[in-house]
């Protein structure tokens, strides 16, 4: 599979989140942003064809994620 | 040009056949799946018969969380594969490939043809996963459900980890492959 290079330019806090979620997840930060935008991708063909997407809490009380 | 791999696939006397895996399933395998492999599977009322390629792949096209790969040999579908780069390890939490779907053609399945007119094309699919599992920073990793005879080959021949019957899905047995056995099987198969 071809790659190209890209730049990304961020802030402290960014790259700490950056930082803290490959830790967590036990990613490089280039493999976990790919796969930031493969989710936001399907997030968006999803609300795109009019889907919803939510989040349930342990007391099943739901909340919508709303992209703008 | 679509992208591709080539390998080599066995035929009945264990002669090399060249063949080459395919990145994404077009409408000329859809088409092969739908006449030539569907009225075979249907004869014995294989657990597969039932699987719909036209529409898995129109319902995650263009999506990059899913890979599609497809086996061809002289211009005839031999296997197909679903991956989707989205799924949660049951070891450890972390992200790990799954494939959706494994397919090969009714004449390369030892339990229907015996020879199979052409070996290797469900390993082959399988040692694609790893280096895609690889490429996506996942290590080869991956997990997948199993239908109920194809699980002695992944319990023995690729030694994967077995979690059992899944009530999630249909009650099909749920595996994952180390990255440890996938390195090995990337070496062995490749090597």
């Amino acid at each position: 599979m071809k790659t190209k290079p890209t730049t990304l330019y961020l802030n402290d806090a960014e790259a700490s989140v950056l930082e803290k979620l490959c830790e967590r997840r036990g990613l490089s930060k280039n493999a976990l942003l790919r796969q930031a935008l493969r989710i936001y991708q399907l997030v968006d063909a999803k609300a795109q064809n009019g889907e919803k997407l939510f989040f349930e809490d342990k007391g099943k009380e739901k909340s919508e994620l709303i992209l703008v | 040009m679509r992208p591709f791999v080539p390998i080599n696939l066995r035929d009945p006397v264990g002669a090399k056949i060249a063949a080459k895996i395919y990145d994404g399933i077009l409408p000329h395998n859809i088409a092969d799946f739908e006449t030539k492999w569907l009225p075979e599977l249907r004869k014995v009322y294989a657990d597969d018969a039932k699987w719909d390629w036209a529409k898995k792949v129109r319902s995650t096209n263009k999506l990059l969380n899913f890979r599609a790969y497809a086996v061809e040999c002289a211009g005839s579908t031999e296997g197909l594969m679903q991956l989707n780069l989205q799924h949660s390890s049951r070891l450890d939490g972390h992200q790990i490939a799954y494939i959706e779907y494994l397919h090969t053609a009714p004449w390369n399945r030892k339990e229907l043809v015996n020879p199979p007119h052409l070996a290797l094309v469900g390993i082959s699919l399988i040692v694609q996963a790893i280096v895609s599992s690889k490429e996506t920073g996942y290590g080869g990793r991956f997990a997948l459900h199993s239908l109920p005879g194809a699980t002695n080959w992944y319990r023995k021949k690729l030694d994967m980890v077995e979690f059992g019957s899944d009530d999630s899905a249909g009650g099909l047995i749920y595996f994952e492959l180390t990255e440890n056995k996938a390195t090995e099987l990337i070496d062995k198969f490749t090597g």
